[in-house]
């Protein structure tokens, strides 16, 4: 099999019976629904969940693919609902509701040449965490997955100006919780830290 | 400019660097008069470099076996036990309690108002006969409508005032499906389209319209949505999709009912 061959190719194979073939698609997008997973419910354990449902839905349905519709943005459609689902459900039920504080989202391995790096990576997911869910989907889609406001909208269901209206709103709200004073017209005016803070 | 007063929309491109040069020296001309969006892009601009610096992280083990699992062992039979995962039957018993509760919320409704005709099988009706108790195909559960054709061009005025219609018919039990319209062809070739993107499996489609999108054929879906187990449906969306063969996304509004 190609390694070029496009996405809705391989789904055009699937639905006609090589449904192994959907292994290259995992393979392929895992990490971006992984990561997506990740972001949006701020713990592995979640994120696992949330990316396998996704999987499995988009297996379920990949006959009502259609090959015009890009395969990454249902894919991501498909994610986004799995996330919310997951979301909802940790909503309803208190037991599953975990303080951040108490349980670390997702540890990445040690890496002392990058420390800092690393504590402040851990510093922005938690904050994510605390910007409304809506604003938090189009950062992570834009700013970390770097898709176009285009695909975003069609990903989330939103006018495109909505996406980008959210995303300012998510941007100030992210920064806010970071602890981010503004660059500008403050009185002490911009800190060096803030630079090292965004690098 | 937002109800704010504040070019939010544009505050977001600026901070990307996307904008043309007209919409960035009226944004710079907001700014040095605006000490709130100025304060807001220096944050936003912080933020953004913050999240383009996340690290992607490695997908642990056993994400995604089950999936593979799942694709070898759908290629050996019909279909797939998706029954036996435990771990979905939560998910499954939700989709099918949302789809209950629809149902209650939208009993056989008069024929008074709505769309007519009486005849159509009501959202009580397709809920119960598309739902098979624990099945896993209540996710995806489904009012049984028809194509509709329509005259109409929409404008994104006229999707909201469709999305209104049908949440006040939902509101006043109501909504019920079109019985004229496309064959049975017509009307799952319009929902494989719309569909192209993938509703959420909680939506539920109850409006399929085949008319035009400034001026090109399209076909308009409505959805309702319910925030979950135990509560009506809160929302109605409308899809836009292109009817030309290529079911490219056009537009979407939603309204809350």
């Amino acid at each position: 099999m190609m390694r070029d061959e496009r996405d809705e190719d391989i789904v055009d194979r699937c639905v006609g019976g090589d449904t192994a073939a959907f292994g290259i698609l995992v393979e392929r997008h895992e990490r971006r629904v992984y990561n997506l997973a990740l972001r949006m419910t701020g713990r592995e354990e979640d994120a696992r969940d949330a990316a396998q449902d996704a999987f499995l839905t988009a297996l379920r349905k990949l006959s009502s693919f259609r090959g015009d519709a890009a395969f990454t943005t249902w894919l991501h459609r498909i994610t986004v609902n799995a996330c919310y689902d997951l979301l909802r459900k940790r909503a309803r039920s208190p037991m599953l509701e975990r303080v951040l504080d108490d349980e670390p989202a997702h540890e990445p391995p040690p890496s002392p040449d990058h420390a800092a790096q690393t504590e402040l990576s851990i510093d922005v997911r938690r904050a994510l965490l605390q910007v409304p869910e809506d604003y938090r989907l189009v950062m992570i889609l834009h700013d970390v997955q770097d898709l176009p406001y285009e695909e975003v909208a069609a990903i989330v269901g939103i006018p495109v100006g909505t996406v980008k209206s959210r995303l300012h709103r998510g941007r100030v709200a992210l920064a806010r919780a970071m602890g981010l004073p503004g660059l500008r017209e403050r009185p002490d005016g911009p800190r060096p830290s803030d630079e090292a803070t965004s690098r | 400019m937002t109800q704010t007063g504040h070019p939010e929309e544009l505050l977001a491109e600026y901070v990307d660097g996307t904008l043309d040069e007209h919409d960035r020296r009226a944004v710079e001309a907001h700014l040095a008069s605006c000490t709130t969006c100025s304060d807001e892009v220096a944050l936003a601009g912080g933020s953004r470099r913050m999240l383009r610096d996340l690290p992607e992280e490695p997908v642990p083990l056993g994400v995604t076996g089950p999936v593979l699992d799942e694709t070898s062992r759908a290629g050996r039979r019909e279909r797939a036990p998706w029954g036996q995962r435990i771990q979905w039957a939560a998910g499954v018993a939700v989709a099918a309690a949302l789809v209950a509760v629809v149902a209650v919320s939208l009993p056989n409704g008069n024929d008074d108002a709505g769309t007519g005709g009486g005849e159509g099988a009501t959202l009580a009706e397709a809920g119960d006969a598309a739902t098979t108790p624990g099945a896993p195909e209540a996710r995806y559960a489904t009012f049984a409508v028809s194509l509709e054709r329509s005259n109409r061009d929409f404008d994104d005025k006229a999707l909201r005032g469709l999305a209104i219609e049908v949440a006040k018919a939902v509101r006043g039990a109501t909504l019920q499906a079109p019985t004229e319209g496309g064959t049975p062809q017509e009307t799952r070739e319009a929902r494989e389209c719309v569909t192209a993107l993938g509703a959420a499996e909680d939506e539920v489609l109850v409006r399929l319209l085949l008319a035009k999108y400034d001026g090109e054929p399209a076909y308009v879906a409505v959805y309702l949505k319910g925030p979950g187990v135990g509560e009506p449906p809160s929302r109605a969306t409308v899809w836009v999709v292109s009817a030309d063969g290529a079911c490219e996304f056009l537009d979407i509004t939603e309204v809350r009912i």
